[in-house]
């Protein structure tokens, strides 16, 4: 029998893991560390659909997906696939900030240390850190029916929301169907109520995870299979 | 005849004790370009950590390159962000001077800037030129490749140079500017003067606002008093080291030919540099324009086009310059918290990203 869905991202898939198991839906999900979606290590295969260079351990979460899908790829237009990976921000925009610089007015009047960055420098240095992973998530789009989520919103830092922000309206002009948790979940101008993150405060919990999934379903953005 | 000749060298006179340098012949003719020493000696000791801003035309920018070689700091207070790719951030003109002014060419130019920095003329009083639905900032009309978004944008970026500019006065301890030009464009009406003739980089050019200005000596002189006064009311330690750039003009409006232009300018430009130099002991004046433009160097450091200065010129210019700067007083500042906060949180991102790894082989287990 085939899953309902396959969450193929980074370590924010866990979540909405447990959200496809707390709305009864069957999931599969196979997770790669931000690290290596930034080293460029997960690729679009023929065969596989996604497969990653090493290491076999890794690899070997793929075939076995595989053979639960009857030798499908796992991009594949029978089963659907959540995407949840390409925004990381957290590995720019801490340094993005480290000298002072601010994309928004209000940051700009509040810290007369802070130094403003203009909409078009920022696109540029977002576009120049992310593009692999948009052209990725095009091609995995081409296969199959994807859709991507953005990571929990757990800072209420202007850079973040500005870079965040971005990411969004990039993904959904280069045709990308893009679900925005915090949409549904957070206050205009706040940040993620701490009682949806784990202790790190980073990542969603279960909690977290069902309510997204829970809006996934209402929104008609995934379902389960007949 | 034979004898008085002698006598005339031996009596003593002021030329009898001068060093070898101070004569043509020996300091010149027989030292050749690669032997020319003692050009310049700084007027000050500065702390091996002297924070060095750098303003002004083209020539200016080898400055700042040339100091963060030779491990000296450079005071760039407007710097890319972090993790910026670097042909982007030069495409965005950051890490070029210590603030993004762009070239400052006239006195008057920096005379604005600095009225603006210290608050005695309006951030928001010079124009912005709007251009296919964007703008420009008509103080650095080229510091976007595309122009700003919007007026607002414009005037948050102008904001955040000033900001930068003023730091450069108040925090650094050498502020070097290289004088550039004589030949400028102001508005007849507000007088604001344009770094580029409105029309050329960007905006339009209109005959009835637009006016030429050839500065003379007495107006830079002027210009330069009223910069360095204001600048030494934020900061009255503020070292001013002057330079004067050896690169001639692309092109005169004067009505005269260029060769004549660009000597009228070079020679005025020297002129009141020297003088400012003599006339006050936070001033000094580096001679970049002789070395390059002096008849020892036989203008061959300049490129074919007779224009622009060939690196191999650009080093012997900064040779001489590291020659005569002192820095051996003691350090004023610990290490920079920056570089300790940048390593901090990418050792927190690597850390990161390594439980995730673990998170994920721990899938595999067994038991």
């Amino acid at each position: 029998m085939l899953p309902d869905v396959i969450i193929l991202g980074d370590s924010h898939s866990n979540a909405l893991m447990e959200g496809c198991e707390a709305h009864g839906l069957k999931a599969e999900m196979i997770r790669f560390s931000g690290n290596l979606w930034h080293g460029r290590r997960i690729v679009v295969h023929p065969e596989h659909g996604v497969w990653i260079s090493k290491p076999k351990a890794l690899q070997r979460q793929i075939l076995d997906l595989r053979q639960k899908l009857g030798g499908r790829s796992i991009l594949s237009p029978d089963v659907p696939v959540i995407g949840s990976f390409g925004f990381h921000l957290g590995r720019f925009a801490p340094m993005f900030g480290l000298q002072g610089h601010v994309t928004q007015r209000s940051e700009f009047e509040a810290d007369p240390e802070s130094l403003f960055v203009s909409s078009a420098y920022v696109r540029e240095y977002v576009t120049g850190l992310r593009t692999s992973h948009v052209r990725l998530a095009r091609h995995f789009d081409q296969q199959t029916n994807l859709v991507m989520v953005a990571p929990p919103f757990a800072s209420n830092q202007p850079n973040m929301r500005t870079f965040y922000d971005f990411m969004l309206d990039w993904m959904r002009a280069v045709g990308l169907r893009v679900y925005d948790p915090n949409a549904d979940l957070v206050k205009a101008g706040m940040a993620l109520d701490p009682s949806y993150l784990l202790d790190d405060g980073r990542h969603g919990n279960g909690r977290y995870g069902a309510e997204v999934i829970g809006n996934m379903i209402a929104q008609g953005l995934i379902r389960r299979a007949a | 005849m034979a004898r008085s000749k002698r006598a005339a060298k031996s009596a003593p006179n002021p030329y009898s004790t001068l060093p070898p340098k101070a004569f043509w012949r020996t300091g010149v003719a027989e030292a050749g370009l690669w032997g020319l020493t003692g050009l310049w000696a700084s007027k000050w000791k500065l702390p091996s950590d002297a924070r060095f801003a750098t303003f002004g035309s083209c020539f200016a920018q080898h400055i700042s390159r040339a100091l963060v070689a030779r491990g000296l700091t450079w005071f760039n207070a407007e710097p890319a962000p972090r993790r910026s790719d670097r042909d982007q951030a030069a495409r965005y003109n950051y890490n070029v001077f210590s603030a993004r002014t762009a070239n400052i060419y006239t006195a008057a130019q920096l005379l604005a800037l600095v009225r603006l920095a210290s608050g005695q003329d309006a951030a928001d009083g010079p124009e912005l030129w709007p251009e296919d639905g964007r703008f420009r900032d008509s103080l650095r009309p080229a510091i976007e490749p595309q122009g700003f978004i919007s007026r607002d944008e414009a005037l948050l970026s102008r904001a955040a140079m000033l900001r930068a500019f003023r730091r450069c006065i108040t925090d650094a301890e050498v502020f070097i500017f290289t004088l550039g030009l004589t030949e400028g464009w102001e508005n007849r009406k507000t007088g604001q003067c344009y770094p580029v003739c409105p029309g050329t980089v960007a905006g339009r050019f209109d005959p009835e606002a637009h006016v030429f200005r050839n500065y003379a000596y007495p107006d830079i002189r002027a210009a330069l008093d009223q910069a360095f006064g204001l600048m030494w009311g934020l900061n009255p330690d503020l070292r001013i080291l002057l330079t004067v750039s050896p690169v001639p003009l692309t092109a005169t409006a004067s009505g005269g030919h260029v060769l004549t232009a660009t000597t009228y300018s070079k020679s005025t430009l020297r002129a009141v540099a020297g003088d400012l130099a003599a006339a006050d002991a936070r001033v000094d004046y580096f001679p970049s324009y002789e070395i390059i433009s002096g008849a020892p160097a036989r203008s061959g450091f300049f490129e074919p086009n007779m224009r622009s200065v060939a690196p191999a010129g650009v080093d012997f210019v900064m040779q001489h310059f590291f020659a005569g700067l002192d820095v051996s007083a003691p350090a004023l500042r610990q290490a920079d918290a920056t570089d300790e906060r940048e390593a901090r949180i990418a050792a927190e991102m690597e850390a990161e990203e390594l439980v995730c790894e673990e998170m994920v082989l721990e899938r595999f287990n067994a038991s």
